[in-house]
């Protein structure tokens, strides 16, 4: 599987994906030979791997445990990522290997402090009469809604549809089998709908 | 297709990950059941609405905790003793911190250098020139010429005095340059101390000597690490750090480390072997 199998999600403009972040080490020849420059350390070569997935791993971890932790962890992540990089084979996607991490730390996280609801989006509070924009609104209860799923049904959701990976990407990110992936992601669905929906989304 | 199973794979067909067969299945199955085509509307605007959200903007400081924790948890700067001060602050417990990061060790004691030898005339007039280094390094210079016979001297002179010549005055890390040379009459030997400049102005105090010299931190809190491979004592002195290791057939102990990457350095340019 190759980066460029990485879903793009065009609500993004902002961002880029890994995929196309990632083009600095195909310029430079291979993944493998990026992955091999921070095996030995190279601080370019990290530099460059965390220029291309800092995004990704900081809004995954921002949904997951909050605002108030996502910095902390998103660095754990990457101290991690490069203190275990020699264990990389390879053999997985790099990009899947880095979520694994992540949610990892996201999930042991959660597991630590008991706090598998959370409060902590900094949104204004809801105003039916203030005129704002319902997209924007609509995007306010998504993100409140999210919170209200379980850590596992919530990344399932997140990897999927924010971070646009195939179910294959998703089960060796969770270490699942491909065959819980869509399980997860109906129950994630169907919960997220019924939270929204108790917040006031009109479809 | 029943609507049980079709409701099983809605995700799947949804994010068309079904096989082709299956998913002319739900598709055959959907456009008769209103209840499973509202269910999968449902998915639609959910992944839409997924598509809109925005990306929090990602605070600068996460890169640069990351290159300065990882720069401090490098292989060659290793757990080697068992020290980890309780009183220790600081810098001191930041290298603390990172050396027993790397090395995944949990170590927790309280421990100070200094024997049960009766010191204290050394340990307060060397204590002394600590404090006063951290702010003010030319008086610090000042109570050990005056209380340890010390005078400055040449190169020349400090080798032909000494019968070698001290390392400090062969060769320096990048970005240190040399100032002055002294030598002083400690209890334990005639000591080369050699001063530098590093680039941002402040002073470091390169002493040489025949024996180790725990007794010239007192009862400060030391952290024993592998720096270059090298097994070395670091201790905190106000906001900088002093260090010292075995060099060959003698001791070096620097005064004036920032850093435990500028520690490193030091000791690896200075080593017998020199760097790499």
């Amino acid at each position: 599987m190759t980066s460029a199998s990485l879903r793009r999600n065009p609500g993004l403009d902002t961002s880029k994906t890994m995929a196309e972040e990632a083009t600095w080490y195909e310029k430079q020849g291979t993944i493998s030979k990026a992955v091999e420059a921070c095996q030995k350390g190279d601080p370019t070569a990290q530099r460059c791997l965390y220029e291309a997935s800092n995004q990704n791993v900081y809004r995954l971890m921002v949904r997951m445990v909050g605002l108030q932790d996502a910095a902390d962890l998103t660095q754990q992540v990457f101290l991690q990522v490069f203190r275990k990089i020699e264990q990389f084979s390879g053999q997985a996607h790099l990009g899947t290997w880095l979520y694994r991490v992540a949610v990892n730390e996201a999930l042991q996280h959660l597991r630590r402090s008991k706090r598998l609801r959370l409060q902590v989006l900094e949104y204004e509070p809801m105003d039916d009469s203030s005129g704002r924009d319902k997209q924007i609104a609509d995007e306010e209860l998504l993100e409140r809604a999210l919170h209200g799923l379980e850590p596992d049904l919530r990344c399932a959701f997140l990897l999927r549809e924010v971070e646009g990976l195939s179910y294959r990407q998703i089960a060796d990110a969770l270490q699942i089998p491909e065959g819980t992936v869509g399980s997860r992601l109906n129950r994630a669905r169907r919960e997220l709908k019924q939270h929204l929906l108790e917040l006031g989304w009109e479809p | 297709m029943k609507c049980s199973k079709v409701q099983n794979r809605l995700s799947a067909y949804h994010d068309g990950e079904l096989s082709a067969d299956l998913a002319a299945e739900v598709a055959d199955h959907v456009i008769d059941c209103a209840s499973c085509a509202a269910e999968l509307a449902s998915f639609g605007k959910l992944s839409n609405l997924s598509r809109r959200l925005s990306n929090p903007p990602i605070p600068t400081e996460i890169w640069d905790e990351v290159k300065a924790n990882f720069r401090g948890t490098k292989r060659r700067d290793t757990i080697f003793g068992r020290f980890i001060p309780k009183s220790a602050s600081g810098k001191l417990v930041a290298i603390a911190a990172s050396i027993l990061i790397a090395a995944g060790i949990g170590i927790i004691a309280s421990q100070s250098r200094l024997g049960g030898h009766d010191h204290d005339h050394l340990a307060a007039n060397f204590s002394k020139f600590l404090d006063e280094f951290n702010h003010r390094p030319h008086q610090a210079q000042q109570i050990l010429l005056t209380n340890f016979e010390g005078r400055p001297t040449s190169m020349q002179e400090a080798a032909a005095a000494l019968g070698y010549h001290p390392i400090a005055t062969k060769r320096l890390p990048p970005g240190c340059t040399f100032d002055k040379i002294y030598l002083l009459k400690m209890p334990c030997c005639t000591c080369a101390e050699v001063v530098c400049n590093k680039e941002d102005g402040q002073s470091i105090a390169i002493f040489e000597h025949d024996s180790d010299q725990p007794v010239w931190f007192g009862k400060r809190p030391t952290v024993e690490c592998r720096c270059h491979d090298t097994p070395t004592s670091v201790v905190q002195i106000g906001d900088r750090l002093a260090f010292t290791w075995k060099n060959g057939q003698r001791y070096v102990t620097v005064i004036g480390a920032d850093t435990l990457e500028e520690i490193t350095d030091f000791v690896a340019y200075l080593s017998t072997t020199g760097p790499g």
